[in-house]
């Protein structure tokens, strides 16, 4: 267990200096100069900038530099704001980013399970129709057409909720969260559905049921485990997702987040902070990716305990 | 102690109902075994599993009938009452142990937890019973193995857990719907003989589920034999066998090949295909990829066997005995490590792909499985079309009476050939797989397990056709079995495989009536 | 749908004798029996009629501002009202439908033609190969794509094409897994070895036997590939990252729409309900045809 933990931690490292590789190439390759599109500099003041930025040196040994640095943590100045750089930035967007994508996490898995699994023990009667039909609203209206109607019915007409802003009541999360994790709710309830309709099919339920036990405890106890390994390994890609669904959800709740800075380093061509960033979503997403894997790993005894008899 | 009374069950689908059971009724006593035996769809287990509430209703609907049990009918009993009686009463074998026990589940777990439910004994207690439980079922270190997976077992074990977790609730009646069926014959008979040991012991009654007679016969104090829903006849072993009352029971009895074939042909006849000193190795690479770790598994070792022309040649053994890879070998399906595979004087293994083109068509091959051998997309017209084109001159305006006379020959009518193979049985699939071989006029057919997916009285009709075949067109067959009795009644000799070695090979009847080596005797104490 | 004889001569010889059913024939009956995937296939159908006949049939021309009346709600002259500019609403939809359905159906096809060719090479050659090509695919799934799109947009600005390029891009390597995944089971199948057997070339193998059966998992998951790439060209237009005005796209839309939402709600609406039943009926669709293909459910 431990050897395949190590084992995909290794692999995680070659693909996160593929990322860094492309991003900074990508950056630094990109057509016309950070500065060209500034009122005109002086000479020195340009060399003085590009030597502040790494500019001055050969490509291999910039991306050296970087890398030496990234891997110390520090991702360097921000090109837009001179004064502060990028981990300061991360810092002050990342906690609003985690803890929103916390709540829709919360939300797209409590709310998709408890749908999904309604649904497969109830399956082809309304109990399963109503769940389903809201999973696929759920999916079909992308989180840039759900919030904007949720504001609109909750925020504006029926003003239960607040429009946008973060923190200053607590009233502000619902909305966001919301908007953001009620499509991965859908999709959870789908799995989940689809999961446990065919694991309630498996021969072992049949003698679990023949062993007389509870219904409870043949759901909870001998289907859901099986049922739950496809769920865990959606949940890598949907982390993904919600880092990048929160550009949207921040963009319209005016949430400040580190998405929405991302967004606005794009507009600005701020190419330090778009490179620090995508780093460090990088390794989020790595990250997470690793954790699913190693839970998917642990939940299967043949992987955990491997040999069989002779 | 059980009384089933003129049960009928039926099933009501989108495409209209079916009634899968019909006036079923017997007993069974305390101590006492009652084999259900009938061929697939007879309704079998449907009935064993209505009794104790299994059966998903819809689409299942019980008509009629009573199910007595301790002064009370369970047809009548809700679902709570049900579960009190199943498992703790009446509990159940089923027939694959790799996907009846939860893989994700230690089986000490899974044996407790029936305790649990059904007794007022401690987590502690009821360990100490499952343990108990799993040493009398001759699982040994049981104390460890509690903690142990299913996949950590082989097939045979793990069916005695299933033994053990049915029994430890000490129940008064055992269903076992086809316990045997998934495993080898020499595992099969253990299973057989640890089934009765414990019935013995613990007064048991039993409801022993089979398509096999054979296997029947031994076993069974009383037997009912179903067909098509209904009972066909039932009696003692002995009265069944001896004094078939029924045609059914009669054609169940004949299909089951006994005795020898009855002309040998004569051994003198010139090798067709002569294997030499042939090794097939498999390796695995598992690990990470930077670090392979690299096992060997030895497929066939040192191999040496000749296929005589116009005979049948019968290889024997259990599963992962190489018999397959041997078979496969020669159509070059697998890759030899050494060794060489001599037809018409060629060594098959050194030829280019160009080359083996031109001895393809004259060694043909018959796989097991009739629903995967046949493309589901082609019709069967252009499946048997293929070959012809692709190695016969056999022109485009003589094609459809070529194809109607093959379809023939196996006994399939002409209006077969624009179907689809999903549209056909088990039975029909396997003649027309049987037809495509044929259609290039082989010297060689492989048949490698062709009737062990069959039902009893379908696998008779297609062992005909295959002597039918051997006789008129003098194809010789390299036969591959694990069913001795099947091999007896068609092979005019026969190879035993054991762990990738040819342990024995002999005439026929010479295998069967002295045989020399050990593994062999034990393969033959075993045929129920 | 039928399948082409690989003999011609059959077919002539098949006019005289019963017929028997393909499993592709099955499969269209159990598709016509689901009316939500006949909704959705119908719906398409009139979309992408509409959407072809917009240059024509559309009531104004989709920049054509009239200031004076600026944004109005729904009328009998303006369906589906103006914006602030005063364009008309349904114009604008209409032009987004043909922006996004040739995202969608073109970005599509991208990923199909290198999926399926990556995954069949792969499933198809085994050893090396394939654990080299899949490898390839492991490491670009674990990029975070979205991101690397918008960084693309950012650097190399907003096209169309490098659009379609980069939503190709990511989408083609689960086609890739499931083409693999095809090919390797059906690989497996007894009747590839008997092929195998009877001498039939690899790519006689390839085209009678493993397109023809591997074709229903495709055609499903190319169904609903089209609606999750929509969804992302939208999700850029919307982050203005896409589309640029005064061009349209059913996401620029919601975005523009969405800021005005509280005067002026049919801004937002009327793209939005476009976009989602155009989901919608994408995705009944492609469980439709899920349900219709799968072996499994041919049983019956």
């Amino acid at each position: 267990m431990l050897k395949l933990i190590l084992s995909r931690a290794a692999q995680a490292i070659p693909v996160l200096l593929l990322v860094i590789l492309i991003t900074f190439s990508m950056v630094r390759l990109a057509p016309g100069g950070p500065f060209d599109a500034e009122k005109a500099v002086s000479p020195e003041v340009l060399e003085n900038l590009k030597a502040r930025y790494d500019l001055d040196k050969p490509f291999y040994l910039q991306f050296a530099n970087y890398i030496a640095n990234a891997a110390q943590g520090d991702l360097g100045p921000s090109f837009k704001f001179p004064n502060r750089s990028v981990n300061e930035m991360i810092a002050s967007g990342f906690p609003v980013t985690l803890e929103l994508a916390a709540y829709a996490l919360l939300v797209a898995i409590s709310v998709g399970l408890l749908a999904g699994i309604t649904a497969s023990l109830r399956a082809n009667t309304w109990q399963d129709y109503l769940p389903m039909s809201a999973a696929m609203l759920g999916i079909c209206l992308p989180s840039f057409v759900l919030g904007p109607l949720l504001v609109l019915l909750f925020g504006i007409w029926l003003e239960w909720l607040p429009v946008a802003g973060w923190g200053v009541i607590p009233g502000d999360k619902i909305l966001p969260a919301i908007t953001l994790g009620l499509t991965y709710a859908a999709y959870v309830a789908r799995i989940v559905r689809g999961s446990l309709i065919e694991t309630l099919a498996q021969d072992y339920i049949r003698t679990a049921k023949a062993k007389g036990l509870k219904p409870a405890r043949i759901v909870l106890r001998h289907a859901l485990p099986a049922a739950l390994t496809p769920v865990v390994s959606f949940l890598g890609p949907a982390i993904a997702g919600l880092i990048a669904g929160s550009f949207v959800v921040e963009t319209i709740f005016q949430i400040p987040g580190l998405g929405r800075f991302y967004i606005q380093a794009a507009f600005n061509r701020d190419y330090t902070m778009i490179l620090g960033t995508t780093i460090f979503f990088s390794v989020l997403i790595i990250f997470f990716n690793l954790l699913a894997d190693i839970v998917l790993a642990w939940l299967n005894p043949k992987l955990r305990f491997s040999g069989a008899e002779s | 102690m059980l009384n089933v009374i003129n049960l009928s069950i039926s099933f009501y689908t989108r495409n209209g109902v079916t009634q899968a059971v019909k006036d079923l009724s017997f007993s069974v006593k305390k101590g006492e075994t009652l084999a259900i035996v009938g061929e697939s769809g007879s309704g079998k287990s449907v009935s064993c599993q209505t009794i104790v509430g299994l059966v998903p209703s819809p689409p299942a609907k019980v008509e009629s009938g009573a199910v007595e049990w301790q002064n009370s009918d369970l047809l009548q009993q809700n679902e709570a009452q049900l579960r009190r009686i199943r498992g703790k009463k009446i509990s159940m074998i089923f027939q694959d142990p790799m996907t009846s026990l939860n893989p994700n589940m230690r089986i000490g777990t899974q044996i407790v937890e029936a305790l649990l439910e059904h007794s007022d004994a401690g987590p502690a207690q009821a360990k100490q019973r499952a343990i108990e439980a799993l040493k009398e079922v001759g699982i040994e270190n049981a104390e460890q193995r509690f903690k142990a997976f299913p996949h950590q077992f082989s097939g045979g074990m793990r069916q005695r857990v299933m033994i053990a977790m049915a029994l430890v609730t000490q129940p008064d009646i055992v269903i076992a719907d086809e316990p045997t069926t998934a495993l080898d014959v020499t595992i099969q008979a253990q299973i057989l003989e640890l089934l009765a040991g414990l019935q013995k012991k613990h007064q048991l009654a039993i409801i022993f589920i089979s398509h096999d007679l054979a296997v029947v016969r031994n076993i069974a104090d009383h037997v009912i034999v179903m067909k098509s829903g209904t009972v066909v006849e039932s009696g003692s072993p002995q009265q069944l066998f001896e004094q078939p009352k029924h045609p059914y029971t009669k054609k169940l009895i004949d299909a089951i090949p006994s005795g020898a074939k009855p002309q040998s042909r004569d051994s003198h006849a010139e090798n067709l295909i002569e294997i030499k000193n042939l090794s097939t190795h498999f390796h695995t690479r598992h690990g990470a990829f930077w670090k392979p770790v690299k096992s060997v598994t030895v497929a066939a070792d040192n191999i040496n066997i000749s296929l005589k022309k116009g005979e049948i040649l019968g290889l024997v053994g259990e599963s992962g005995s190489g018999k397959s890879t041997l078979g496969r070998s020669i159509v070059r399906l697998v890759k030899p490590s050494k060794g060489e595979i001599r037809f018409a004087g060629k060594n098959l293994l050194q030829l280019s792909p160009r080359q083996m083109q031109a001895i393809r068509p004259h060694i043909q091959m018959v796989f097991q499985d009739p629903y995967a051998s046949l493309n589901p997309r082609m019709t069967v017209y252009d499946a048997l079309a293929e070959p012809v084109c692709l190695h016969t001159s056999i022109g485009k305006a003589e094609l459809p009476g070529y194809i109607a006379k093959l379809l023939d020959d196996v006994g399939m009518p002409e209006a077969a050939q624009n179907k689809y193979p999903h549209e056909f049985s088990g039975g029909q699939r396997q003649r027309i797989a049987i037809a495509r071989a044929l259609a290039c006029s082989p010297q060689v057919i492989i048949a490698d397990e062709p009737v062990s997916a069959l039902d009893v009285t379908i696998q008779e009709q297609i062992l005909a056709l295959l002597l039918k075949l051997n006789a008129q067109r003098g194809i010789s067959i390299l036969f591959i079995s694990h069913d001795l009795s099947v091999v007896r009644y068609l092979c005019d000799r026969v190879a035993v495989m054991e762990k990738g070695r040819i342990v024995e090979i002999n005439a026929c009847e010479q295998v069967f009536r002295q045989p020399a080596h050990a593994y062999t005797k034990s393969l033959l104490a075993a045929i129920p | 749908m039928t399948l082409v004889s690989p003999l011609g001569d059959s077919v002539n010889h098949q006019t005289k004798k019963p017929q028997g059913h393909s499993l592709w024939h099955d499969a269209r009956l159990r598709l016509q029996r689901n009316k939500l995937a006949m909704f959705g296939l119908l719906f398409l159908i009139c979309l992408v009629v509409i959407a072809l006949l917009t240059p024509w049939i559309a009531p104004y021309n989709y920049d054509s501002q009239n200031l004076a009346l600026g944004a109005s709600p729904p009328s009998s002259k303006h369906w589906f009202g103006t914006d602030t500019l005063g364009r008309d609403q349904l114009t604008r939809v209409l032009f987004g439908s043909r922006i996004s359905l040739m995202v969608g159906f073109i970005a599509t096809s991208v990923a199909l033609i290198i999926g399926v060719l990556w995954g069949t090479i792969a499933g198809f050659s085994g050893g090396k190969v394939d654990a080299i090509m899949m490898r390839i695919v492991d490491i670009l799934y674990a990029l975070p794509f979205a991101i690397f799109i918008i960084l693309l947009t950012v650097i190399f600005g907003r096209s169309l094409l490098l659009l379609f390029l980069a939503i190709g891009a990511v989408e083609w390597m689960t086609m890739a897994r499931i083409m693999r995944g095809q090919t390797l089971a059906i690989k497996r199948q007894e009747y590839v070895e008997a092929a195998l057997t009877m001498g039939l070339s690899r790519w006689q193998i390839i085209r009678r036997y493993l397109i023809p059966n591997a074709l229903g998992p495709i055609i499903v998951y190319t169904t609903l590939t089209i609606p999750s790439v929509i969804l992302l060209e939208s999700f850029l237009s919307f982050l203005g990252l896409g589309i640029q005005p005064p061009q349209s796209s059913w996401g620029s839309l919601i975005s523009a729409g969405g800021e005005t939402m509280e005067e002026y709600p049919w801004l937002l609406i009327f793209p939005g309900i476009t976009l989602a039943l155009t989901l919608f009926s994408l995705n009944f669709l492609g469980d439709g045809l899920r349900d219709a293909l799968d072996p499994q459910s041919a049983k019956d």
